[in-house]
């Protein structure tokens, strides 16, 4: 035995511990790593949850804002609130394509005037809302329902309807790009809607529509259902009033 | 005396040790903190799901109104859980989806889908929606305004106003209605509103044409103009009480 074999034996001790030690540590390294990795993912997925439940808050505080600013004939600030491109669509009106004819459609309703006028309500109730915010996070959809209060010096109205809007966000803000406001009824207050109900509203002669109403219809008492955007939320069926024979087929 | 004294420094000395290793790991050791990380981002997630079942009971309930301004009744029945139960006001309780259907089905002549001169809007407003701490379950306080009515019959038709005190159940990930229970506070006629509610008028609304509840009213109450308090499901969220 040399004097030397002592000093490799323990060489070759601390090498392998040495070694083991690496082993160690590099296999830990790697399994923070991936979990890191995970997390990171799994931030991610949170992140787009919050800003879905976010955008959610955001087209319902919309939806709301629009019919604060219709109740008082803020014509402009209603239009301010489409994209560029945005459509609206109300009752037989007809379709008005961009945020320019937008804007003509909601001077049109009290011409020559903006804002509040004495002895006249338009109340706008925008309530039961049911959002949806796609995969992509940049086209909403909602359902609501339209409740009106409408005067006019001595003419009294209630008014009643769907919505079923959709919604685009364009450079992190969510703007009206199709605002279709179906027609149940109106009823002059001294009636009720079971005794009178108006025909569904004409276009406006002195501001003719860039097509006429997409979907015709007749409003209450005639039966019709509003198509819904959404499928059921609990059996996933799919809208099925679009096919004209759906009654047919439920009776079965 | 001193034994007890030398037990106490005894748990002090468990604790620093067993907490001079945590500590160190927080600040240091990186899979330590990755798990810290871990469980905050579970935090996290446990409330973002629980937004999403409240806007999901919600549309769920949204959904039942406006399916049920229409009478699509498939669909309605669609939202409730095997073995749900439907009580509006007198109606006494349907158990299960084929009584529900039954009793539904029973309010518009056997019939489906929107009628013509038939208006049966329900207003499904104002809602309290408690989720249980478990994520399984739910309750909600739900306001019903309704305008019905009848074309041609000669009034201008009906206003109605109750309370809705729901449960909900989620099966699969999925959100359904097992209970649904409309206190009645009052129908009445178009003409003279309300000061001329009618428990007649409520009947006429609520109570199954040609079939049987499975259980009687699971409440008796005077509606409006009696006096009634639907119970709350929730205390009030600012004293406790």
């Amino acid at each position: 035995m040399t004097t030397t074999q002592p000093l490799r034996a323990a060489t070759v001790v601390l090498t392998a511990a040495l070694a083991c030690a690496a082993c160690s540590s590099s296999r830990n390294d790697a399994q923070t790593q991936a979990a890191i990795a995970e997390l990171e993912t799994a931030v991610a997925a949170a992140k787009a949850e919050v800003q879905r439940l976010k955008d959610i808050d955001d087209l319902e505080n919309l939806a709301g804002i629009y019919g604060h600013y219709v109740d008082k004939s803020r014509h402009d600030d209603v239009a301010d609130l489409f994209a560029p491109n945005g459509v609206v669509e109300i009752l037989g009106r007809g379709v008005y394509i961009g945020q320019d004819r937008v804007r003509e459609y909601m001077r049109n309703l009290t011409p020559g005037k903006v804002g509040p006028q004495e002895s006249s309500l338009f109340n706008h109730m925008h309530l039961q809302p049911i959002i949806d915010v796609l995969p992509d996070g940049k086209t909403a959809y909602a359902r609501s329902r339209l409740f009106v209060m409408f005067a006019r010096n001595d003419n009294a109205q209630w008014g009643d309807g769907i919505y079923e809007n959709v919604f685009v966000k364009q450079d992190g803000i969510w703007k009206l790009d199709y605002l279709h406001g179906y027609q149940t009824f109106y009823t002059n207050y001294e009636d009720g809607w079971a005794k009178k109900a108006s025909a569904i509203f004409a276009p406006y002669a002195r501001l003719p529509p860039d097509r006429p109403q997409s979907v015709p219809y007749d409003p209450y008492p005639a039966a019709y259902a509003p198509p819904f955007h959404y499928k059921n939320p609990v059996s996933g069926r799919a809208d099925h009033y679009a096919d004209p024979t759906w009654h047919d087929t439920l009776a079965k | 005396m001193r034994s007890k004294q030398y037990a106490l420094l005894g748990i002090a000395a468990a604790l620093a040790s067993f907490a001079a290793p945590v500590l160190g790991q927080s600040t240091d050791d990186p899979a330590a903190r990755v798990a810290a990380l871990r469980t905050r981002l579970t935090n996290v997630t446990a409330r973002t799901t629980r937004v999403d079942d409240i806007n999901r009971i919600e549309n769920l309930q949204g959904s039942y109104g406006y399916y049920t301004d229409k009478m699509l009744w498939d669909e309605v029945v669609d939202l409730f859980a095997d073995g749900g139960t439907l009580e509006i006001g007198p109606s006494g309780v349907y158990v299960g989806k084929d009584s529900i259907r039954k009793y539904l089905l029973s309010l518009s002549g056997g019939k489906q889908g929107p009628l013509p001169g038939v208006l049966n809007d329900h207003f499904e407003e104002q809602p309290i929606v408690t989720v249980a701490s478990d994520g399984q379950s739910a309750k909600g306080r739900w306001r019903l305004m309704l305008m019905t009515g009848v074309s041609g019959s000669g009034s201008g038709g009906n206003w109605g106003d109750g309370v809705y005190e729901n449960e909900y159940v989620k099966q699969g990930g999925v959100w359904k209605i097992s209970k649904l229970h409309w206190y009645a506070n009052f129908i009445a006629p178009y003409e003279g509103g309300w000061l001329n509610a009618d428990k007649k008028a409520i009947d006429d609304y609520a109570l199954g044409k040609g079939v049987t509840p499975d259980r009687p009213p699971s409440e008796s109450y005077e509606p409006y103009p009696g006096v009634f308090v639907p119970p709350f499901h929730y205390k009030n969220p600012v004293s406790g009480q």
